[in-house]
């Protein structure tokens, strides 16, 4: 597989500022900057899932395509257009590769059931969002890392990521516990 | 007031994609229902965002950027329009059901237990469907050979020393127990409920048994 040298990546803001522009102008040139950048990270996305090159290749340009259609949707206070990316590609991949379909939470749905005590309103910006949880990536122990990865890179279920390593069910479970509670700490602006 | 949440490792494999359609869609549907998770999934779908921005960029094809832009003015085919809303059916599953609540064609299995199937493809290892229990009839004693979700959608249900109510979502501790969910007393309860594997009935078993088994 070749690799590109890492290029100067561009920053969260100047890629949120590029998916506006296109959303609100058509702008090609924004696009083509978006392409660059994101492209690369998408087609590697789904190598590392498992598709093959011409796979990977054709889902990564309906990725970008429905990047480019559905730019006017993108609200930056949401998501960052990094993990508004991940999303598409996610979606585009259970629909092109493995044709399932994806079904998505209705957000506009006004009836909420939610325990009053866990108010969801405590939500922190989106972009100090994706900084912490940068930070939550890096401090995480080894063992707990691998298993996310093996959740978002290999397709594994719980169960199959159990089956796969050997583990009890039960410490794959507690590790992905484990893991979302010091996501958590870090993205409550506790790094330790 | 207790509620009952998807655990983190299944939101985070909801957010990562790796979970089963059937799952998926039980996720999807406690969420348009709770918004806590909904910011859960949104952090878990970041971490997803910070892993694509680290990983090594891959080489396209030298024309893949012109052969895209040629198909930019491309119509576009379009989305199916949203399913109207329902009282019963959040959106998600609203679309999967094909139709309104009232306008289910309900199979009945006896004793106050109705089912209805839903069309997800792929389903030799899950079975998708709702369920619809009288109010105050139980569902016999029995126990799974692998997961099972449930989630409630109308009235509710108690199993053990736990209640659930719309919008709650029971997962098996061990399914290997036995359980023997009680629709609560007022009004019928229905529920999506996804089951892997056969269940097994550990008590006198019913006419239920031939069609769960199914």
């Amino acid at each position: 597989m070749q690799r590109l040298e890492p290029r100067p990546a561009l920053g969260a803001r100047e890629l949120d500022d590029l998916v506006l522009k296109v959303g609100r102008g058509r702008d090609r040139e924004a696009f083509i900057s978006l392409y660059k950048h994101f492209a690369p990270r998408v087609k590697a996305y789904l190598l590392r899932l498992g598709a093959d090159d011409t796979a990977a290749e054709e889902a990564t340009q309906e990725t970008m395509l429905s990047l480019w259609r559905r730019a006017d949707s993108f609200d930056p206070s949401q998501a960052g257009a990094g993990t508004w990316v991940f999303t598409i590609a996610r979606n585009r991949r259970i629909d092109l590769i493995r044709r399932e379909r994806r079904p998505e939470a209705d957000e506009s749905a006004a009836e909420q059931v939610a325990d009053p005590a866990e108010p969801a309103d405590q939500a922190i910006a989106a972009a100090e969002r994706d900084k912490r949880v940068r930070v939550a990536l890096e401090v995480l122990p080894r063992e707990q890392a691998a298993l996310i990865e093996m959740a978002y890179y290999q397709d594994l279920t719980q169960t199959a990521i159990a089956a796969k390593t050997g583990l009890p069910l039960g410490t794959v479970k507690s590790r992905f516990r484990l893991a979302f509670a010091r996501l958590k700490r870090v993205l409550e602006g506790d790094p330790s | 007031m207790s509620r009952h949440h998807p655990s983190p490792e299944t939101l985070m494999c909801y957010a990562a994609g790796s979970l089963p359609e059937p799952h998926s869609l039980v996720i999807a549907t406690h969420l348009s229902l709770c918004a806590a998770c909904r910011a859960d999934t949104a952090e878990m779908d970041a971490l997803g965002g910070a892993m694509l921005e680290d990983l090594s960029p891959t080489l396209m094809e030298p024309d893949a950027r012109d052969r895209l832009l040629e198909r930019l003015e491309e119509p576009e085919v379009p989305r199916p329009a949203p399913p109207p809303s329902d009282p019963v059916l959040p959106s998600p599953l609203r679309a999967y059901v094909g139709r309104g609540i009232d306008a289910i064609a309900w199979k009945k299995l006896g004793r106050g237990i109705e089912e209805f199937r839903l069309p997800i493809p792929g389903g030799d290892t899950y079975t998708t469907r709702l369920i619809r229990i009288a109010a105050g009839r139980d569902v016999p004693s029995h126990s799974h050979d692998g997961d099972e979700l449930t989630l409630v959608l109308a009235g509710g249900f108690t199993d053990g020393d736990q209640n659930y109510r719309r919008g709650d979502l029971a997962a098996d501790a061990d399914p290997a127990v036995p359980h023997r969910p009680v629709a609560d007393a007022d009004g019928a309860c229905i529920c999506l409920i996804v089951t892997e594997g056969k269940l097994r009935f550990s008590g006198p078993l019913g006419p239920l048994l031939t069609y769960f088994r199914g």
